[in-house]
């Protein structure tokens, strides 16, 4: 009997520091709640969107897998490995931490905001040599259908990750309905409604709802308007 | 003015340093670590933290036992979880600190 968990976007923890507007799915720094701790190996979930000029200052990480989604604008990211790069819409950037990394993370431009998802995935191994990597997808490739972006596999489509993990992109015409199957036995299904409406099974989604669900083997995605969504499927077993 | 005590708990040496560094560049604050929950309830029952500081590497069950462990010997400290690095540490520690 499959189980599911609704986060409606209103639900999510909130971070107001002036220069960022961040919303947490899950436990994050001042948002806790014991209920919203995780979800399986998905452990952050953020909404962010960072004034122009403005960002994170260098601070470390480790023993963490972190994927940045830019939604609009254009992210630099600077790191240890000496990585300077920018990340824009229609890129997904990974960082394996492993032993340990700093990084800074800054919007390029002064005169936009730049809106992006940051999501923390445990690892499967600790202490793994530190890693980056960034790559462009090609948007059409989610039309209508689920274009994968992240996998555990260095050779598969998309960036990949010390994770049992898929992550895929969709964006669907009003009308559209595909099923999604499991890849991996035991793993959990996260879905995030970036924009639009959907049904994931009978569960209505709007715009940053996000719908978990597990011990299940497919479920139907139907898109009562035209939508944009992420899946992400992730080992529920620690 | 007192300074704030601060314990910062991670699993990871080199970023526990980074952390604690970052804290202890402000000249309110006063940070010290540890990188094993055993020796992190020892030095908060000797100690007088007024923030524990989940760092790097915690696991999600350790960071539940001891935050209940931390909050048991003084309700009013302040527990702040920041499991693998944020960015927006020091205005997260500021904003707990209201």
């Amino acid at each position: 009997m499959e189980n599911t968990i609704l986060h409606k976007a209103d639900t999510r923890g909130e971070a107001n520091h002036g220069w960022l507007q961040s919303k947490h799915t899950f436990s994050f720094a001042n948002y806790y709640n014991p209920e919203r701790m995780h979800f399986g190996a998905l452990r952050v979930l953020n909404d962010d969107i960072v004034d122009g000029g403005m960002g994170f200052s260098k601070h470390p990480h480790d023993n963490m897998e972190i994927i940045s989604i830019p939604l609009e604008g254009d992210l630099e990211h600077k790191d240890s490995m000496n990585n300077l790069t920018v990340i824009k819409n229609g890129d997904i950037q990974v960082m394996s931490s492993g032993t340990g990394i700093q990084h800074s993370e800054y919007n390029k431009n002064t005169d936009s905001k730049v809106k992006f998802l940051q999501i923390w995935v445990f690892p499967n191994a600790k202490n793994v040599t530190p890693r980056y990597d960034q790559i462009t997808l090609n948007a059409a490739d989610r039309h209508n259908t689920f274009q994968q972006i992240l996998s555990p596999n260095s050779d598969d489509a998309g960036v990949w990750i010390h994770q049992n993990a898929w992550f895929h992109l969709a964006k669907f015409d009003k009308g559209t309905s595909k099923e999604y199957s499991i890849k991996s036995k035991g793993n959990g299904l996260y879905v995030f409604n970036l924009s639009g409406d959907i049904k994931a099974g009978e569960q209505v989604l709007n715009a940053r709802d996000g719908y978990g669900i597990w011990d299940f083997e497919k479920l139907n995605i139907s898109a009562d308007s035209e939508a944009e969504f992420l899946l992400m499927e992730v080992p529920m077993q620690l | 003015m007192t300074k704030k005590q601060i314990l910062v708990v991670g699993r990871h040496q080199d970023t526990n340093e980074k952390v604690l560094h970052l804290i202890n560049s402000n000249e309110q604050w006063i940070g010290k670590g540890s990188i094993t929950d055993e020796n992190a309830l020892e030095m908060y029952q000797n100690g007088a933290f007024d923030m524990a500081l989940l760092s790097g590497g915690i696991e999600v069950e350790s960071g539940i036992k001891l935050r209940a462990a931390f909050t048991e010997k003084n309700p009013d400290v302040v527990v702040l979880q920041h499991f693998g690095g944020i960015g927006t540490l020091t205005a997260d520690i500021e904003k707990a600190f209201q």
